[in-house]
């Protein structure tokens, strides 16, 4: 078990190093020059040279990209933002935990309603319910999230009047965002699980257990649930690492100073190392996501736990 | 008599058979036929695109979706703009109209860079296999371990603000899930005896790629091509709204919602319309996309 | 008769309403069984033999499956009319069924001995507290001839054979007064299939049980079964006491051919002689008797007219050929 979280550890390292390098490229050949952006258009051309080389703007290509990927493998040093002059990591860190709040409210308003709807759906098929939450499903796939969003505001906010219209300075404000972030997410976990849910219903051992005669609650919520698990984790997990990376729009909607702000803030002000940053630390966390996903697996399904263990593992 | 009776023990059912053998496209359709809801969001989106094609016929684009009217501004809904008019007092239920144009002629656009980008990396990678599959998928692997959005949007603001330059961003972004796609469907293929019988007549490889292997991988791609086309309006529309994508006063849905966000405390019908137009037009085309699916293949109905 | 009624169908229609067609899987079937007895059910796939077990436990696919006809009696109850909450009582405590695939029929993600228990945990009266249950476990692991030491093992980590053994073991630990077995060894080897026979055999004459033994393999009915009904396009189309089905002078033509398709070693044969043809398509059958198609003994009547019952005794055979002759004597 230790031996496959190392390898994929190990693994993470190639791919980050890739993501760094496909960004920088984008960003070194983008029009607009940092330096300019920083200082304005009134700036003497010798003030944004000054500051492009104070910056290291000047470097080729190749020069620059090794800088700031040695600067990292050496000193774990994400380097400065070009806007603030603040390292990379105060920056982020300063921002991850508004956006860690609306994945986190996301997920698990997604996760709990998506798996609950989505076993009603299924137990219920072709019921009135089941065609309600097919509907509601659908509807919810179709919706740009950030129309969701200013629908939202519009009714809670300004008609009703019992959820503030944006910031991040209380629980209540998250309320909305994460609905709003969650929607899609609650679409594609009712979806799955509703499938899930009907495919291992017809298994044999579901059967079994009826012929048994389990009470029909724990023949759902026990075997039936218990081995349509597996996709629906793994959802969720992919669900929680995009959510992290997928926010970046409703932060905008709601005001929310998250890493998406930053992103985009950022991006406008070709601020190349907080670009770089941000998106690193996403991937990265996604993948330790997806990691933790395979681990619950060895516990939810004792014959994946049986790869990870050694015989003698299990006797002892 | 006896004789008789055995000629008659054959197979009592020949003449259902026959009737059930009918041509596959035809087949495709009348499954999909039977599908209401599929056929429903069909029939939507044609009209969709009937308005969208057909809107300069009725509307004057200076005139009608761009020139602003102060006076007029900020009017409710009323008979005589049923949408009502936004802060430049244009009437947005012509807007919309020409919106329809806009957002799926993008739309449309992204996929086809998305799935002619894609259908030529996969099918060279599943087809050629080996280092040059290695490295065309490691490169999709990295591009898909970054958060969609994220990378649509440092490419939207690598490209710049033009609409060809949006739809190339965006599909770029979308080509390496439909890689991948393309990828599997020409896997699965690649070693079905009538490929390996065109090859030992020694038919070039582009040949085979173009004339064998993608029609008959074609199937699993319009249903990806069909989602795609709705997703993508969502992520144009998206771009838009934060300001990357189509500026105003091209009356692109997301663009429309960017410029009411100001004002939709006060008021709020301006949200209304646009929003669901995009919900309109991509509901259709999931329908149309899961019925597809299902059509063509039918055992993977539930 | 000294002996009791256990299992009585009557005239059970069972359908199948598919996306296409309605499929008539059983039709006016009857059946019934003494306690303690054996029944062997025998017939092609398709026959409806094991959508029959599943209507006797009320199990058939939700919405898809319905009874449309007939009644099933169990000890005097009937079974078509009681609530879910009776029947699920009656489930697994009194009527328990074996499963085609062992495979299959245990849940991967559980201990063999937790699903064990759960058949005592919802109905036991005798079996009670968590040490109770336990010692059940294994005392019906031992039972069925597996160390008791393996009940915390799980599926996974059993091979075939012994999957079906912990099945059985399962379906036993209630002592229910019915088993219907469904084919119980087809998915097995042949060595494995005799045991597992044998155990049923043993653990039958030890518990008492009735059996409802499905199957396609008529040598097994011989060794294992005292009464027989051959089931054809979801009927009983011949069915008694083994000796008559076995012995006896007049079969119907399908169980003739039955016993013509199977080797027989001590009998110098040439070929095997299948029965020609197929089943009828149960969404669409045949007007008239349903093997019409396939008899080589078909009359012009067979096509038009469904066969009467004949009996001789307790041999009931469902065709025209002899309902003829009794005419023509009588």
């Amino acid at each position: 078990m230790y031996r496959m979280i190392i390898k994929r550890l190990i693994m993470l390292i190639p791919v980050l190093l890739g993501i760094s390098f496909i960004l920088f490229t984008i960003m070194y050949f983008t029009p607009g020059d940092a330096a300019r952006l920083l200082l304005g258009d009134s700036a003497s051309e010798e003030a944004v040279e000054a500051l492009r080389e104070q910056l290291g703007l000047n470097g080729g290509f190749f020069e620059r990209y090794f800088d700031y990927i040695g600067n990292i493998i050496l000193h774990g040093d994400f380097g400065i933002s070009y806007r603030t002059r603040n390292p990379v990591f105060t920056e982020v860190f300063t921002r991850f935990h508004y956006t860690l709040r609306l994945a986190l409210t996301a997920i698990i308003i997604s996760s709990v309603l998506g798996v609950l709807f989505g076993i009603l759906s299924a137990v219920r098929q072709y019921s009135i319910a089941d065609n309600v939450i097919t509907a509601v499903t659908l509807f919810l796939t179709s919706m740009p999230d950030f129309w969701l969003g200013m629908m939202l505001i519009i009714i809670f906010a300004v008609n009703l009047k019992v959820l503030p219209i944006s910031g991040a300075s209380s629980w209540e404000c998250f309320i909305l965002p994460g609905f709003t972030a969650a929607a899609n997410y609650l679409a594609n976990t009712i979806r799955m699980t509703r499938s899930s849910m009907l495919e291992t219903i017809r298994m044999d051992y579901v059967r079994t257990a009826r012929a048994k005669g389990v009470p029909e609650k724990k023949v759902i919520f026990g075997h039936t649930l218990k081995n349509a698990l597996m996709p629906i984790v793994t959802l969720v997990g992919v669900n929680m690492g995009w959510q992290l990376g997928g926010t970046i729009i409703i932060e905008q909607v709601f005001g929310i100073p998250g890493i998406g702000s930053l992103m985009i803030q950022s991006i406008r002000m070709k601020d190349t190392p907080v670009v770089i940053g941000c998106i690193m630390f996403i991937a990265f966390l996604s993948s330790l996501i997806n990691l933790a996903t395979d681990i619950i697996y060895a516990y939810i399904d004792p014959r994946i736990r049986a790869q990870y263990v050694t015989k003698k593992a299990v006797k002892a | 008599m006896m004789a008789k009776s055995k000629n008659i023990a054959v197979s009592p059912n020949e003449e259902t058979h026959e009737v059930k053998r009918r041509g596959q496209i035809a087949q495709i359709w009348f499954r999909f036929r039977k599908n209401k809801m599929a056929f429903a969001g069909l029939i939507i989106f044609g009209l969709l695109v009937l308005v969208a094609a057909t809107a300069p016929l009725y509307l004057n684009f200076e005139r009608d979706v761009i020139q602003q009217n102060i006076m007029d501004r900020f009017q409710g809904p009323s008979a005589e703009h049923i949408f009502g008019t936004d802060q430049f007092g244009r009437d947005i239920f012509k807007r919309v109209l020409w919106g329809a144009r806009v957002s799926m002629s993008v739309g449309i656009g992204v996929v086809v860079v998305s799935l002619g980008g894609g259908a030529i990396l996969g099918s060279i990678s599943g087809y050629f296999g080996g280092m040059l599959d290695n490295v065309i998928m490691r490169i999709c692997d990295m591009f898909l371990a970054i958060p969609g959005t994220l990378l649509a949007i440092a490419l939207v603001s690598a490209f710049g603000n033009s609409i060809p330059n949006l739809m190339l961003a965006l599909g770029i972004s979308t080509m390496p899930k439909m890689s991948r796609i393309v990828r599997s469907s020409v896997l699965t293929l690649k070693n079905q005896e009538f490929i390996e019988a065109a090859r030992s007549c020694g038919t070039s490889n582009a040949r085979i790629i173009i004339r064998h292997i993608l029609p008959n991988a074609i199937g699993p791609i319009i249903v990806e091509g069909t989602l795609s086309v709705a997703r993508s309006i969502i992520s144009v529309a998206s771009m838009s709204f934060i300001g990357l994508g189509i500026q105003p006063p091209n009356p692109e849905w997301g663009a429309m919602l960017s410029e009411a966000k100001t004002q939709m405390i006060n008021y709020p019908y301006l949200v209304y319309a646009p929003g669901i137009s995009i919900v309109l037009t991509v509901m259709s085309l999931t329908l149309i996309g899961d019925g597809l699916r299902d059509a063509l293949d039918p055992k993977m109905k539930n | 008769m000294a002996n009791e009624k256990l299992l009585e169908i009557k005239d059970l229609h069972v359908v199948y309403h598919t996306d296409e067609d309605d499929v008539y899987a059983v039709n006016d079937l009857t059946l019934s069984l003494d306690k303690g007895q054996t029944l062997g059910l025998v017939g092609e796939t398709g026959a409806g033999k094991t959508t029959t077990c599943l209507s006797i436990l009320r199990l058939l696919p939700d919405k898809i499956g319905e009874v449309t006809g007939g009644s099933i009696r169990f000890n005097g109850k009937d079974i078509l009319g009681i609530s879910e909450e009776e029947m699920r009582d009656i489930r697994g405590q009194e009527i328990a069924m074996i499963f085609q695939d062992p495979m299959s029929s245990l849940n991967p993600v559980y201990t063999v001995g937790y699903q064990i228990a759960e058949a005592l945990k919802y109905h036991s009266t005798e079996y009670k507290t968590e040490q109770e249950i336990e010692k059940r476990v294994e005392e019906m692991l031992a039972l069925v001839g597996i160390t008791p030491e393996r009940k915390n093992d799980y599926p996974h980590q059993f091979s075939g054979g012994m999957k079906q053994r912990v099945v059985i073991a399962m379906a036993l630990a209630c002592d229910p007064k019915l088993l219907l077995a469904d084919e119980p060894t087809t998915a097995l080897d042949v060595t494995i299939q005799a045991q597992v026979l044998k155990l049923i055999n043993e653990l039958k004459d030890k518990l008492k049980t009735a059996v409802v033994l499905v199957t396609h393999d008529l040598g097994i009915v011989a060794e294992t079964c005292d009464s027989v009904a051959v089931m054809y396009a979801g009927t009983v189309i011949e069915g008694g006491p083994i000796e008559t089905i076995f012995g006896g002078e007049n079969h119907h033509p399908y169980t003739v051919g039955l016993f013509g398709s199977i080797p027989n070693l001590k009998v110098k044969t040439k070929r095997l002689s299948p029965i020609e043809g197929l089943m009828p398509d149960p969404a669409d059958l045949p007007k008239g008797c349903a093997f019409s198609p396939r008899c080589p003994k078909c009359m012009d009547i067979c096509r038009t007219t469904e066969p009467p019952k004949v009996f001789e005794g307790e041999h009931m055979i469902k065709c025209h050929l002899f309902n003829m002759n009794k005419e023509v004597e009588a």
